[in-house]
């Protein structure tokens, strides 16, 4: 990919990693209810 | 005395947000983001963190070779890749796979962070994440191996918003998308 000629060079710490987590896991499926 | 610090503030504490486009392939039955130019699969949730992998893409002669160095090297060209949503769509426009027939051609915006080297149109970096990931509703050539649908449901496991955008020609994606406002930088 052409982007051109190097400007300038600078680092980026970011205050939080725009990695999301695993998600939580999925509570179990409710029960069903036994109708009367 | 001399005080002898090894870290330095960064310049940034704000990732770079930029476009770029990506190759949908198949891995273990789940659709993921593959590179371009190179066979580099992003995992989800898992930061992307750049090598340099030009003794292997460029076969020169040892002499020729630059040092072993950390990506993005400034004299180099590696690093992972952004630019603006214009010569994104011109690239995702003639992107092929290689070795894997793509599921699909689509784009996003990237989180690019740590050693950053800036450039005419774009950015090199040496870590990055998708901020967003768009999938064109309409294939932008040939018919897609899957459905759209299918594949940006897949795509969700990349924990980032993933939304089909009714537009299939380059000219249509950018209307569509060149008014929006960008998201929050994560």
């Amino acid at each position: 990919m052409k982007i051109g000629k190097p400007r300038r060079v600078y680092t980026v710490e970011p205050v939080r990693i725009p990695v999301p987590a695993e998600p939580d896991k999925a509570p179990p499926p409710a029960k069903p209810v036994p109708s009367k | 005395m001399s005080l002898a610090f090894e870290h330095t503030a960064p310049d940034f504490i704000e990732p770079v947000l930029g476009w770029r486009a990506w190759l949908v392939v198949e891995r273990n039955g789940a659709p993921r983001l593959r590179s371009l130019f190179v066979p580099t699969i992003w995992r989800p949730r898992a930061e992307l963190v750049a090598e340099c992998l030009c003794p292997r893409v460029l076969p020169l002669p040892r002499v020729l070779r630059r040092p072993r160095h950390d990506a993005p090297g400034r004299r180099c060209e590696c690093g992972v890749y952004a630019t603006d949503l214009k010569t994104t769509l011109r690239y995702l426009r003639n992107a092929r796979g290689l070795d894997d027939r793509p599921l699909a051609r689509v784009l996003g915006r990237v989180s690019l962070w740590g050693t950053v080297v800036e450039c005419d149109r774009g950015w090199r970096a040496s870590h990055a994440y998708p901020a967003e990931i768009v999938v064109p509703a309409r294939s932008l050539g040939g018919d897609p191996v899957v459905p759209l649908e299918e594949v940006a449901l897949g795509l969700s496991d990349y924990g980032v918003a993933v939304r089909l955008v009714e537009a299939g020609r380059p000219k249509e994606l950018l209307e569509a998308l060149a008014s929006e406002r960008a998201p929050e930088a994560a």
